[in-house]
């Protein structure tokens, strides 16, 4: 059984809504086109199309996040980087050791 | 060693993190996010592993896929470790990308003798790469992966015994995937080869309807059965464990989150007295 095949076919029915209703509508056939072997065909067909059709929701709204952080804003991405680990992050570390010597100052 | 809580470092969190140290014993973060760090971010993240010991958590190599780990995510993971010298590192039992598409997210792969192959192939590959093993993680799936011959405690059994790895158990995806079959989460947790355990997740999540379904979103408070799961855990291993609180969003006011660890110190001292009750009853 080729295995990467059929995690190549769940990834397009998680990510691409087109093909899931089509394979929804025509799972045999659609599952054979794709090349999965009879007992690969046989288990796709019997999945649980709610269950399916949710995951694929969550998969592709997770997606669709992450190209929606990544279209086009690198530069942004960058920015924010810099601005948390540059400049935010330095200034929570000394706010923390000010803390930490006033806490260390009043116990003696 | 005493058992230790802490938290998924969020940039959200990290003002109320460190002015709450005192209470947080570790912090996790998700290495991908430093894959591309330069040397400030590099520096930055020595500083943060100098407050409060540090763990990392790989969300993007796909572990258990039919086709190896990129290389390039391998090497951006070793490099971290070594520049970061983290108590440990951990991945998923998912694949996360198939036939050149990107799921971004972790996809449950078939339960079956094959997937095993490939899990403890990728493990013992990447433990090569990065220098030390991986602890691994069970994940939270909606839907049932087709072609699998095993129930979900069997077949993590066997992946865990094939690839000698250490297991970060996800007791909200635990709960999350018994609770979406039907099945009782506390017969789950005693199938598990809790010897393995190392360190554990808690999160929360939400019913979700049509089909209903137990949603794990981590975008809400830990639910009780987690912690009852918890104490179970506790009760039933001798290793001490990590326990990591994770939440990636609808940040509640941090004393809300405190509450959770405190309730997750609790479980855990629970457990803990309730096997020494048991040893002496003996």
């Amino acid at each position: 059984m080729d295995d990467a095949r059929l995690e190549g076919f769940l990834a397009r029915l998680y990510t691409d809504a087109t093909f899931l209703e089509h394979f929804i509508a025509q799972p045999t056939e659609v599952a054979r086109a794709a090349g999965l072997s009879a007992d690969q065909t046989q288990a796709v067909a019997a999945m649980d199309m709610d269950d399916l059709r949710l995951a694929a929701g969550g998969f592709r709204s997770k997606g669709a996040r992450a190209m929606a952080a990544s279209h086009g804003s690198a530069a942004r991405g960058r920015w924010r980087r810099w601005w948390r680990w540059r400049v935010r992050m330095p200034l929570v570390l000394v706010a923390w050791r000010l803390s930490r010597r006033r806490i260390t100052e009043a116990r003696r | 060693m005493a058992d230790r809580v802490g938290i998924g470092w969020r940039p959200e969190l990290a003002g109320s993190i460190f002015a709450h140290l005192d209470e947080i014993d570790v912090v996790e973060v998700i290495a991908d996010n430093h894959f591309a760090a330069g040397r400030g971010g590099i520096a930055m993240l020595r500083r943060l592993s100098d407050a409060v010991p540090i763990m990392l958590h790989g969300v993007g190599l796909g572990l258990a896929s039919a086709a190896p780990p990129d290389r390039l995510r391998l090497d951006s993971m070793a490099r971290l470790v070594d520049l970061v010298r983290p108590r440990c590192w951990s991945e998923h039992l998912a694949f996360v990308r198939a036939a050149g598409l990107e799921l971004h997210h972790l996809a449950a792969p078939p339960r079956n003798g094959r997937t095993i192959e490939h899990a403890a192939r990728n493990i013992a590959h990447a433990r090569r790469i990065v220098g030390a093993t991986p602890v691994m993680e069970n994940i939270a799936t909606l839907i049932a992966p087709p072609c699998s011959s095993m129930n979900e405690p069997e077949w993590l059994s066997a992946v865990y015994a094939a690839s000698d790895a250490p297991m970060l158990l996800d007791l909200h995806n635990l709960y999350a995937n018994a609770t979406n079959a039907g099945d009782d989460p506390m017969r789950w947790l005693d199938r598990l080869p809790l010897e393995r355990v190392e360190t554990v997740h808690i999160a929360g999540g939400r019913w979700i309807d049509k089909p209903k379904r137990w949603l794990d979103d981590h975008l809400h408070a830990t639910p009780r059965p987690v912690f009852d799961l918890l104490t179970r855990l506790a009760s039933r291993v001798r290793q001490p464990l990590t326990v990591v609180l994770e939440r990636d969003g609808a940040y509640p006011p941090f004393e809300e989150l405190q509450a959770e660890l405190w309730l997750a110190r609790l479980a855990l001292a629970h457990g803990r007295r309730e096997a020494v009750d048991g040893r002496c009853a003996a």
